[in-house]
């Protein structure tokens, strides 16, 4: 079956030969392949609101949809979205005639929607039939595929983009050709060798997969550990937007005010408004920077601050909300991916124990030792459309100042109820299905592992923060974040308030009371199961600024702060009890919040 | 305890540690240990199927090299019963008791028994059955070491997914096992990181396209989805299974030990008999020397070779599965196999069939071949006939209309970087001369493999494809 390769040293000339060929051939094609594949950027139909629906009289409660009806072709193909209802629950069979053509099952469900997104120029007829015979029409309703204005222009005009495909990818079969010519030697094989028989030097073995590994470490320093691919990341992805406010905000010039930097994560980018909050501390000098990001957790901001300040002297307070909240292991990747612009080599043992699970600390240990491992699906996306990804980079200045320019969003969840005691939640008509998603799910308890997790990571993430700023002058303003909409009822599942317990008296470290936005948790200042709206944001920026000017000028010139009511002022310690940390707020209400200071 | 995984590294770093550092006598019993250790990981409760399996074989194979006459034939028969009972009842009874019931219009479930299919289980009872049939033939002797014999049969590379070693070729090589050579340690080395690339890198990345086609086909109707889909799927089980075997054959390299080629560039294949010398290997030579070489002793004539074929396909395509799509598969083979002869045989000493020779008729050749097989997927990826039907009539356009191009760049890449790397294999042994290459070329090789591992693999860890068989 197999014969050994002799006389390897003798045939290497035309072995390297032969190699040299078919490198240049295999690089010259997939460059072009490449080049012809992204010449076509993916076929968008362009949405119309239009909707198109189709109803037989005697089956009145049957309906099929489709949005839009009349599809703008731009390139080649287009997608409309299909929905139907049988109305009495019985099974539904889709079908689509094409052009007039026999027709062809497209879906099968008693309800549901689908993306069509293989339309093209002409006429699609969907209908809804009871049986897979095709016996009971139930519905039916029509779909054009029509030309652009560009695409009809480029048809007159000569080859469409479409036709440069056909084009391009005939040229790819000619060089398909070529290469199955050039791998045939005219004679069937029906052996086939093996590796040679000759062996190389022991030493050489590892030496070279040494070597190799060596100089894979450090191509991956050079392009991931350095600016050359971070500056590319994908804008719209968590680690490209970690990287770019980080970026901008290492780059912003200093306002020559006191500059105050809010952290957090979507509560505190949805809660807070620094231009807000700017016009509210005029008087003071004091100038708000929001770098707040959603999915971000406090072991990020660490990470931040790191590059934003290195110094430790920037800002002349760091805000850092506390309390609500768990990490589900599901989103150890997104973290790790997240903080990975931000990761150093030395940060590898650091990084991965902030994470519970074996294979969660494998991946953050490698990731910052590897950190293109961490922008796997980023370096795809960006291998598959490079010209988009560049094109998405140009924009970002723009997303950048829109950022700033953010008022929140102006509707809310007011009409929707929540019963603790039988978990049902009533929504009014007006939800979306996102924010009932996001509903229930603030209304899942987290397991007690995944709390306590959250509890460690908080803990840790705070200690690591208070320890960077410890010789400066900096002050750590801790603030709880509204919790939800239903925090407030006596036996909801979020009932738990983070105290921060041992206090030893921190020069300018001070906390804003736990109670101080618990008048914000009402469906009427939330626009989802998590984040303040517009009227919550304008409430919660107002209440926060008054706090803290209050405790910055109570400071003394000294940097000590001054004893409050409700301050909660804590040196966050591992060996704390978590049963210390979260009481149930039922216990928070009636014994009331710890009073600390100095 | 997958080969793409973490874990499976661990423990192969650990049971190589340790086999290198005891003399082989008891290195032996180490990896005989490993492989139980790491066959049980998969589920406990099966070992005792593989065990039964090796000590009746080990005991037939002596009795047979001493008995003649109808007591050897019955001491095969012995052994092809326990074998082939072993596989039929775990494997092949639900399917069975549930056709027939079906067909009896008799409940079901009150014949099928929901039995768990014990992995590996067709492997490891063809290299079983080799065994007592060449000691039967007089092919070998039989092994007197029971250490030895149940090292043949389980030894953790090829236990679960081949490649099918034969007890000729492995039992020697523990008997005179040797230190590998640097060249066996250098090859095993590129072999292992081909096989992850294959695997992580090409096959699971097709995986995420051919599932999203025949999760539901219904939801991508028209040819384009159709030929993407099976394409997609076709992809992904070369890599897939060549992958494994890779890893399979550069572990077992890496341990002192040479396992067959199994995959030699299917997707250049000319035409029917050429692609089955090169895809699975090991099972179509297996198919070829146990069964139809003896079904085909002393019976000639064409229609006799052609019925012979049949039956052997489809019971090929019944080992993939328990499963009507999978016999639809082999008997779709045995046509496409029948049908080449047939062809063959017309157009010997034609204009066609000098026109067919010429190398520049080869690529088309090559492309009827590949459109083939890719049609074939029809049958092996659905779960019902049902649904071969449906991707069968969106292949062939009988769906009027041309639907979603669901390869992605980056796949379409993937089949274009394939074919070349093919292409340079085929014309000069690209891969397998890189264990000669000096420094300059294999430094550069490595980072890349290496960096292909870090950067491209599809998110989530696939199991293989050819567990399930």
């Amino acid at each position: 079956m197999t014969e050994k390769v002799t006389g390897v040293g003798a045939s290497l000339p035309s072995t390297v030969g032969s190699w040299g060929f078919a490198n240049l051939l295999w690089i010259c094609s997939t460059t072009a392949i490449w080049l012809v594949l992204c010449l076509g950027a993916p076929c968008i139909a362009e949405n119309t609101s239009q909707q198109g629906a189709g109803r037989l009289g005697a089956k009145d409660a049957a309906r099929i949809t489709a949005t839009p009806t009349r599809v703008k072709v731009s390139d080649g193909v287009a997608s409309t979205v299909i929905a139907w209802n049988t109305g009495d629950g019985s099974q539904g069979f889709v079908f689509v005639k094409v052009n007039g053509r026999a027709p062809a099952l497209v879906a099968t469900a008693p309800e549901g929607s689908q993306s069509i997104s293989w339309i093209r120029r002409g006429n699609y007829v969907f209908e809804l039939y009871r049986e897979a015979e095709r016996r009971t029409l139930l519905g039916s309703v029509n779909v054009s595929g029509v030309a652009t204005e560009s695409e009809a222009l480029s048809q007159r005009t000569g080859l469409s983009r479409h036709q440069m495909r056909y084009l391009l990818a005939a040229v790819l079969l000619v060089i398909l050709y070529t290469a199955l010519y050039l791998s045939s030697t005219g004679q069937v094989r029906t052996k086939f060798p093996i590796e040679p028989a000759s062996s190389p030097h022991p030493l050489h073995v590892t030496r070279n997969l040494l070597l190799g590994a060596a100089a894979f470490i450090c191509v991956d320093g050079l392009v991931f550990h350095t600016e050359l691919y971070t500056s590319i990341l994908a804008p719209e992805s968590y680690a490209g937007r970690m990287a770019a406010i980080t970026r901008a905000e290492k780059n912003r010039i200093s306002s020559g005010l006191k500059e105050v930097l809010v952290l957090g994560d979507s509560r505190m980018a949805e809660g807070f408004s620094a231009a807000v909050a700017d016009t509210l501390s005029s008087v003071d000098g004091l100038k708000f920077v929001n770098l707040a990001e959603p999915a971000s957790a406090v072991n990020i901001w660490d990470y931040m601050l790191r590059d934003v300040d290195p110094a430790g002297n920037r800002y002349s307070a760091i805000v850092v909300p506390y309390g609500v909240g768990f990490e589900p292991h599901s989103a150890d990747n997104l973290r790790i991916s997240m903080a990975a612009p931000l990761l150093r080599y030395a940060d590898c043992f650091n990084f991965a124990s902030a994470f519970q699970r074996w294979s969660g600390r494998c991946r953050a240990f490698t990731a910052c030792i590897l950190r293109g491992s961490a922008f796997q699906s980023d370096v795809v996306d960006f291998l598959e459309d490079p010209m988009a990804r560049f094109r998405s980079i140009q924009r970002e200045p723009r997303r950048v100042q829109s950022r700033n320019l953010y008022q929140g969003r102006n509707y809310d969840i007011v009409g929707t109820s929540y019963d603790p005691n039988t978990g049902q939640v009533t929504f009014p008509p007006r939800l979306t299905e996102a924010q009932r998603e996001a509903i229930r799910d603030s209304l899942t308890k987290p397991s007690q592992s995944e709390t306590q997790d959250f509890l460690r990571m908080q803990r840790e993430g705070i200690q690591r923060i208070l320890n960077r700023y410890s010789a400066s002058s900096t002050k750590i303003v801790l603030t709880p974040v509204p919790r939800g909409p239903f925090a407030g009822l006596p036996g909801a599942s979020m009932t738990f308030h983070a105290v921060f317990p041992g206090i030893t008296p921190h020069k300018a470290v001070f906390s804003v009371p736990e109670q101080t936005f618990d008048f914000l948790e009402k469906p009427e200042y939330y626009f989802d199961g998590f984040h303040l709206n517009a009227k919550g944001r304008q409430q919660f920026t107002e209440t926060l600024v008054a706090e803290l000017l209050q405790r910055l000028r109570s400071v003394n010139s000294d940097g000590r702060i001054r004893s409050h009511s409700s301050m909660a002022v804590g040196h966050f310690t591992t060996d704390c009890e978590v049963s210390n940390v979260f009481r149930p707020s039922s216990q928070r209400l009636s014994n009331g919040p710890t009073e600390q200071g100095n | 305890m997958l080969f793409n995984s973490f874990q499976y590294w661990i423990f192969f770093l650990i049971v190589t540690s340790l086999f290198y550092s005891v003399p082989f006598r008891i290195g032996k019993f180490l990896l005989l240990g490993a492989s139980y250790i790491f066959y049980m990981w998969w589920d406990p409760r099966f070992i005792v199927l593989i065990v039964t399996s090796t000590v009746v074989d080990y005991f037939l194979g002596i009795l047979l090299e001493t008995a003649s006459g109808r007591r050897k034939k019955l001491l095969l028969v012995v052994s092809l019963v326990v074998n082939l009972g072993i596989l039929g009842f775990f494997k092949y009874y639900d399917f069975f008791a549930g056709s027939l019931a079906r067909l009896l219009h008799v409940s079901e479930s009150s014949v099928v028994l929901q039995i768990i299919l014990p992995v590996g289980v067709s492997f490891y009872t063809f290299a079983s059955l080799s065994y007592t049939i060449d000691v039967y033939w007089g092919k070998m002797k039989a092994v007197r070491s029971f250490v030895d014999y149940a090292l043949f049969i389980a030894f953790f590379p090829h236990l679960i997914a081949g490649p099918i070693i034969r007890a000729r070729q492995f039992i020697s090589q523990i008997q005179f096992w040797r230190r590998p050579t640097a060249i066996m340690v250098q090859s095993g080395i590129i072999l292992v990181l081909a096989g992850l690339i294959k695997k992580m890198v090409f096959a699971d990345r097709f995986a995420v396209v051919s599932d999203r086609y025949f999760n539901n086909p219904a939801a991508h109707p028209g040819w384009l989805a159709a030929w993407s889909g099976c394409i997609a799927f076709f992809m992904q089980v070369f890599f897939d299974f060549s992958g494994y075997t890779d890893i399979a054959r550069g572990c077992a390299k890496l341990l002192g030990f040479e396992f067959p080629l199994n995959f030699a560039r299917p997707f250049l294949a000319r035409n029917p008999p050429d692609f089955w010398q090169r895809w699975h290997i090991t099972l179509s030579t297996w198919v070829r020397d146990y069964l139809f070489m003896p079904f085909s002793r002393g019976r000639k004539g064409h229609f006799a070779l052609y019925r012979n074929l049949m039956i052997v396909m489809i019971l090929v395509g019944l080992w993939h599965g328990a499963n009507w799509t999978f016999v639809a598969w082999g008997a779709y083979h045995g046509v496409l196999l029948i049908g080449y002869r047939l062809f063959d045989r017309a157009t010997k000493w034609t204009a066609i069939s000098e026109v067919m020779k010429k190398r520049y008729f080869v690529p088309f050749s090559i492309g009827l071949m590949f459109l083939s097989c890719t049609v074939s997927m029809a049958f092996f990826r659905p779960r019902t006939l049902q649904s071969s039907g449906y991707v069968l009539d969106a292949l062939f356009g009988l769906q009027h209309i041309p639907g979603e191009f669901l390869l992605t760049t980056g796949t379409i890449m993937l089949i274009f970087i394939s074919l070349f790397l093919a292409v340079a294999q085929e014309r000069a042994q690209f891969i397998d001369r890189l264990a000669l290459q000096p420094a300059r070329i294999q430094v550069p090789a490595y980072v890349c493999a290496f960096l292909a591992l870090e950067l491209f693999p599809a998110t989530g860890q696939v199991p293989f494809v050819y567990f399930q068989f």
